[in-house]
């Protein structure tokens, strides 16, 4: 058998556990395409190709498990750790640092399911972008268009996906790091609820904040790689002691006994046509007749704004001081703008996000799963610096993110979705309670089965 | 919130305080993040909430 870039990760685990096809030969594969495909994309910042050709020798051989993502190339944001590279962070500075001793948790968890890591993947610097440039490694490029952004700050990760050269990538997402990238490149990505997944081993951005999930091109693959990387681990404090739920078993359930309400207001303004009309799609997909709000979306938006630009300023206070002239500027005129924030208003964003954690809770008494646009619009173009946003010019950058940051900021769970377009993809996000990352995904694979999710592959692959 | 370009510099002038360096040359992408940030913080400050509203992080000893 001929392994298949665009194979779900799914479909190459059952062959490679039934034998017909080995994990050489898959992990032969993904490195050709990468070669191949990366020059055009610029996805991956480092490919550990001795790595993984002597770990799908060892699962041929037997000397490593054929787990749920047997023979499963895998690469990861370069702020996860791995051992032997330097974890960079999207950022010059960290490149002086000493080469990771060990993995990252998720990246050891997935191989411990048989999964083969092969690279690590280009993102915006410390995570603080939403469009997927970098200047220091180059701007991702969207696969369905290359004159396109990626979104950010996970953009390699989902060129990586999106361009056929892994079924699986690792993210983070803070305010929509892995939800913009999925919708501006037509791909299933999970932002777990906070907590949920480990982060240890991978370089911070906002510790209040930041979360980790995976990128697929399918929800079975996104199901599959968050059970082979749930569980508790005490190197993150925010890492909490749960029972596993494991999510796989549970998509056949499908959305039967969900309660689903499409959000309005704040989600529904300033919206492009596109965004809108998708999140229609998947209304009338659903049946869901009822719209619910959330109270004071915008200032929960304003709120993690504060308490992003003022914790990664603390994270990077050293570096500013240091080396403030090695930094994307981009990102260090916001970190420098973060450390002039006086104290109240930090300590009173803390205060208002336990208030608005209380306000939604009591909106999920009534329903299990909330939909709404993921991005505003389709990708913009590389290097665009504004676009329109509710009638009025903004900057892309900072405003990518208007419909993921009010979610992310509780610690929401998040499936994104992907809708073709005519041109470019959009996502839809599917969002679900505090630790019912299940109904999220559940939602997501009735909309895959109904032929509503899609994550093409690009025309020009 | 109204803030003067005086207002903000008077701000970034007390950078040194705290060790920080910003160049003349950054001194506009400086005073545009932090009026966008001073701004986004006072809606938030403006929202009224009990006393008694703990901050979300919560050290558990």
């Amino acid at each position: 058998m001929t392994p298949d870039p665009w194979a779900s990760a799914a479909t190459i685990a059952r062959d490679v556990r039934a034998r017909t096809l080995s994990a050489t030969a898959v992990v032969a594969a993904a490195l050709h395409s990468i070669a191949a495909r990366n020059p055009a994309l610029n996805a991956f910042t480092d490919v550990v190709l001795a790595r993984a050709q002597a770990r799908a020798a060892a699962l041929d051989r037997g000397a490593a498990p054929r787990g749920p993502l047997a023979g499963v190339p895998f690469a990861v944001k370069n702020l996860f750790d791995v051992a032997g590279l330097v974890t960079r962070a999207g950022s010059r500075i960290n490149r002086d640092n000493p080469p990771a001793a060990r993995d990252a948790t998720l990246v050891a968890r997935l191989e411990q399911a048989g999964a083969v890591l092969v690279g690590a993947l280009n993102m915006g610097e410390y995570a603080y972008d939403f469009t997927g440039q970098n200047v220091h490694d180059g701007a991702s490029r969207n696969p369905h268009d290359r004159a396109h952004m990626t979104g950010g700050s996970s953009g390699g990760s989902a060129a990586a996906v999106a361009g056929g050269m892994v079924p699986l990538a690792l993210a983070s997402d803070t305010n929509g790091s892995i939800r913009v990238p999925a919708s501006l490149c037509g791909l299933f990505g999970l932002k777990p609820t906070f907590g949920r997944l480990s982060r240890a081993g991978t370089f911070p951005f906002v510790a209040s904040l930041d979360h980790v999930g995976p990128l697929a091109r399918s929800t079975e693959d996104l199901a599959l790689a968050y059970d082979a990387m749930a569980g508790h681990d005490p190197a993150d404090p925010a890492c909490q002691d749960r029972a596993a739920e494991p999510a796989v078993p549970a998509l056949a359930r499908g959305a039967a006994g969900l309660r689903i309400a499409v959000l309005g207001g704040y989600f529904q303004r300033g919206a492009a046509a596109e965004a809108l009309a998708a999140v229609t799609t998947c209304v009338d997909a659903l049946g869901v007749a009822a719209t619910v709000e959330l109270p004071e979306a915008a200032r929960a938006r304003g709120a993690a704004f504060v308490i992003t630009a003022t914790e990664a300023a603390a994270l990077h206070h050293d570096r500013l001081r240091r080396r403030a002239q090695d930094f994307d500027p981009d990102v260090r005129d916001r970190l420098l703008a973060g450390a002039l924030i006086p104290a109240p208003y930090v300590v009173q964003a803390q205060r208002f996000r336990r208030w608005y954690r209380e306000q939604v809770l009591r909106v999920f008494a009534d329903v299990d799963v909330l939909l709404a646009p993921a991005t505003p619009c389709v990708a913009p173009r590389i290097g665009q610096a504004t676009f329109v946003l509710d009638g009025a010019e903004m900057p892309v950058r900072p405003n990518l993110g208007v419909f993921t940051q009010p979610l992310s900021f509780i610690g929401l769970p998040v499936v994104a979705v992907p809708l073709p377009g005519p041109h470019l993809p959009i996502g839809v996000q599917v969002i679900a309670a505090p630790w019912r990352e299940t109904d999220a995904l559940r939602v997501a694979a009735t909309l895959e089965a109904a032929g509503v999710a899609q994550a093409m592959r690009p025309a020009n692959s | 919130m109204t803030l003067d370009d005086a207002e903000l510099d008077r701000m970034i002038a007390t950078a040194g305080l705290q060790g920080l360096s910003v160049p003349a040359e950054w001194h506009a992408a400086v005073r545009a993040n932090l009026r966008v940030t001073l701004t986004r913080a006072a809606e938030v400050a403006a929202f009224p909430l009990p006393d008694t509203t703990e901050p979300a992080p919560v050290f558990v000893a």
